[in-house]
């Protein structure tokens, strides 16, 4: 569950948020917006590497201001980046362990979890390759699996399908739709219509760092100010 | 939260954790085989050449501490030489002072500059790139005065242990076991060995994956739940403990040192060498050793002026940062798999 109440960002004067309040509370939540909305900014304040100079961020009930970013992890909160993030040099496997010490998990239990997520994530068969050897949809998957190595009561994933072939979406989509049955909420930022009406059950539509609609998906994405403000279409046309 | 997904799990099995000597010996064979070779043949060669190797094994292990901070922080440590002199200076003290056998000298020396390397990398808490290599290099210029001033310890009395008046001096022990210059060289190399297989755990280690983590970036370092501070002052210590092994080695091998030898100007070359030698590989620290102590002496016996070696490895230098970024390792490798090749395709 993630509550903003009156966020605001500011960067030298430019604010790409301005008084955002909004509750996401969808299984799989989905958060869109045109390019330059303000969807990745607000990704930062929910993961904490940008301070709003205004509003609160309360996640599960507990507020996130005072939580440092390498303390969200423990609190779980997880995410995952536009362009895969991993150290190259580590294998597959080792890019997940990290994970796993960061919690301080146990050697025994790191093992055994360490099987599973791998298994889920597909990438059994390439845990002992350096990431820097992996394909895109490997990495993103390497990534993913880290977040998931927490298990992570939000994992919040910046463009997931960005760059993926139609078959590797298709496997991403039908891991990410598995999530919410362990115990996850998603939150997915993207800007593709299709991917965002199929996964998600609830979204938030993002324009210029304001709330232009939020409620379930079906319903947010037919509204007029959703699809004027995102495909330009006219707000008369669309109604 | 719980994981309600293991029941349907088509993989049970972690990814084969190999053996971690077997990973080892694949990851490091060119530098195991390098160190085996050295240990056989320099203790036959002329007791100058055992000293130049020997004092080469010794920086060895403090570029081993510049190479970890380059490569798996990011970090320009301008002050591997400088945590030499901080080592040898404790070594030498704590030898003097109390007598102990050279091992536990060696070990108060490493734990002493691996607690002064943490502390001089709190600047590198907070800064990368050029301010903390000015730091570093500006401690490295500041040891050089302080021990241009105070001298390392030579079995005098008081803090300092300076003798004065006509008291003899008196050179470090060597430990009971390498008494002559061949069986110090082959002490020394068996000591470097065990630290870079101490380096090498280390890497392997949780600390060795936060690193590289940093090494990829902070931000996706603070995601993945990496204690930042903490994986920092880790590799400052172990840099620092590294180049304080080095320094007491170095002074087990003359009994004596001399603030000369430490100038600022000697770990800013270390560092250069770091870099041609390719710091991704744990046998950068032997080559860039090799070349810092060994080349020079080499052009100095074929009656070369060794300063002119300052003109090659600035030539080397331009070469690594331009075409060969994996460094003299990274060529060697690769000539080692083209011979590979060629020599498996004649065997076919």
């Amino acid at each position: 569950m993630i509550d903003l109440k009156d966020i605001t960002v500011s960067f030298g004067g430019v604010k790409p948020i301005a008084d955002l309040t909004v509750t996401m509370n969808g299984k799989i939540q989905g958060l869109i917006g045109p390019n330059g909305a303000g969807k990745t900014t607000l990704l930062n304040v929910l993961s904490g590497f940008v301070k709003p100079i205004k509003g609160t961020v309360t996640l599960f009930g507990t507020d996130f201001g005072p939580i440092r970013p390498e303390a969200r992890l423990q609190n779980g909160i997880a995410r995952s980046f536009q362009t895969p993030q991993v150290a190259a040099d580590l294998t597959a496997a080792d890019n997940i362990r990290v994970t796993f010490d960061s919690l301080d998990l146990g050697r025994a239990d790191a093992h055994s979890q360490l099987a599973e997520v791998l298994a889920l994530t597909g990438l059994t068969a390439q845990a002992d390759m350096p990431a820097g050897a992996l394909d895109g949809y490997a990495l993103r998957m390497v990534e993913i699996a880290r977040c998931l190595a927490a298990r992570p009561r939000l994992i919040m994933l910046d463009e997931p399908a960005a760059g993926l072939a139609a078959d590797e979406r298709a496997q991403l989509m039908t891991l990410l739709k598995r999530l919410p049955e362990m115990g996850a909420q998603v939150l997915i930022i993207d800007h593709d219509f299709d991917l965002i009406a199929e996964l998600c059950d609830r979204v938030a539509v993002l324009d210029f760092g304001k709330l232009v609609a939020s409620g379930p998906t079906k319903a947010t994405l037919a509204n007029p100010k959703v699809r004027a403000a995102y495909l330009g279409e006219d707000e008369e046309d669309a109604a | 939260m719980t994981m309600t997904h293991t029941n349907n799990l088509s993989a049970k099995a972690a990814p084969a954790s190999h053996g971690f000597f077997k990973r080892m010996w694949r990851e490091n064979r060119g530098t195991i085989i390098t160190l085996a070779l050295l240990l056989v043949i320099v203790p036959f060669l002329p007791t100058y050449w055992v000293r130049v190797f020997t004092s080469m094994m010794a920086v060895a292990a403090a570029a081993q501490g510049v190479a970890i901070l380059h490569e798996r922080l990011g970090h320009v440590s301008l002050a591997g030489i400088g945590m030499m002199a901080v080592g040898g200076w404790i070594g030498l003290r704590v030898a003097h002072g109390f007598g102990f056998p050279f091992e536990v000298n060696l070990l108060i020396a490493a734990l002493g500059s691996g607690a002064i390397g943490a502390l001089l990398g709190l600047p590198g808490i907070r800064h990368k790139g050029l301010i903390f290599a000015l730091v570093t290099l500006m401690f490295a210029a500041g040891l050089h005065v302080v021990v241009g001033a105070i001298g390392f310890p030579d079995g005098g009395n008081g803090f300092w242990g300076r003798v004065s008046g006509s008291q003899a001096r008196t050179l470090m022990a060597r430990p009971a076991i390498a008494q002559s210059d061949q069986a110090y060289f082959i002490y020394t190399t068996v000591i470097v060995t065990l630290a870079f297989g101490l380096a090498y755990a280390i890497l392997k280690s949780s600390a060795g994956r936060a690193w590289a983590m940093i090494r990829a970036g902070d931000t996706v370092a603070k995601s993945a739940g990496v204690k930042m501070k903490t994986a920092r002052f880790k590799a400052f210590f172990l840099a620092g403990a590294l180049g304080g092994i080095g320094g007491c080695l170095m002074a087990g091998s003359i009994g004596q040192l001399d603030g000369r030898s430490f100038d600022a100007l000697q770990s800013l070359l270390l560092y250069g060498l770091v870099i041609v030698a390719g710091p991704w590989s744990l046998a950068a620290a032997l080559i860039a050793a090799f070349l810092y102590r060994v080349f020079p002496a080499l052009l100095d016996s074929w009656g070369v002026d060794g300063d002119i070696a300052m003109i090659i490895f600035g030539i080397a230098l331009i070469h690594a940062i331009v075409s060969a970024p994996r460094g003299v390792a990274g060529q060697l490798q690769d000539l080692g798999a083209l011979i590979g090749a060629k020599f498996g395709a004649g065997a076919k």
